[in-house]
């Protein structure tokens, strides 16, 4: 810490600085995980459905055409399913909520390297994880919601 | 000078959550306000404090700001541009 930043850091612990909003807040109280559920019941589904082209050698150009466009949607899902966990994570939860769900950070840390392993692999196992995931913070996150209605 | 805690992803990458920072309050109204400083104001719906830069300084003397993560960024684009009574003060720096 800076000669310049340091007393005004104390400071700050005897009167704390006044919080200034760089909000988005079009979207603000419009959370849902449901996106992030759908997105990864997709990624599910395309594995699903790449697993299950058919295995002609060489591969016929409709099955390559299949092969591609479903990579490319579990690619994108993958990727909209991160996005959509990051903003639950870095938007809707506070730092009050990790009191009664300590587990939070790991558990968003958990989802989104699983968004990253879908990406990489064609793996049914990492797909069902990535899924069961998601569902995971989707509930806490109906809690959070149902606690703050009280 | 003020001082101030930035909440909120508008303004990365710039600024995160969490920053703190220094304004001034006074200086500005001598020396202007210029096209990419960055201010605090007066939210024209709520009146809450939230942190914008400049993005145009419009012939009838207001400003349109905006957030410089526009994709998650609610500024001028939404709620029109502001006028110079709601303009807090500018960044002076970050501590």
């Amino acid at each position: 810490m800076s000669l310049f930043s340091s007393p005004l850091r104390l400071l700050d612990r005897l009167s704390k600085p006044t919080i200034v909003y760089a909000h988005c807040d079009v979207p603000c109280g419009i959370y849902d995980p449901k996106p992030a559920q759908i997105a990864a019941e997709t990624v599910v589904k395309m594995v699903e459905k790449i697993q299950a082209l058919p295995k002609d050698n060489p591969p016929s150009e409709a099955t390559r055409n299949s092969f591609v466009r479903m990579v490319w949607t579990k690619e994108e899902h993958a990727r909209i399913c991160k996005h959509e966990i990051l903003i639950l994570w870095t938007d809707f939860f506070k730092p009050e909520h990790l009191a009664k769900h300590p587990q939070l950070h790991d558990m968003f840390w958990q989802a989104a390297k699983l968004c990253s392993k879908n990406k990489q692999e064609i793996n049914m196992e990492a797909a069902k994880e990535l899924q069961k995931a998601v569902d995971e913070i989707a509930k806490v996150f109906l809690e959070v919601k149902a606690a703050a209605k009280k | 000078m003020f001082r101030f805690i930035v909440e909120g992803d508008s303004m990365t990458p710039t600024y995160q959550r969490g920053d703190r920072l220094l304004i001034d309050p006074l200086f500005w109204r001598i020396i202007g306000l210029h096209i990419n400083d960055i201010i605090v104001l007066r939210d024209p719906r709520d009146s809450r404090l939230i942190l914008k830069r400049i993005k145009d300084i419009l012939p009838t003397g207001k400003f349109f700001v905006d957030g410089d993560n526009e994709a998650h960024s609610t500024d001028s684009r939404h709620f029109g541009p502001i006028l110079k009574k709601q303009i807090v003060g500018r960044v002076w720096r970050k501590y």
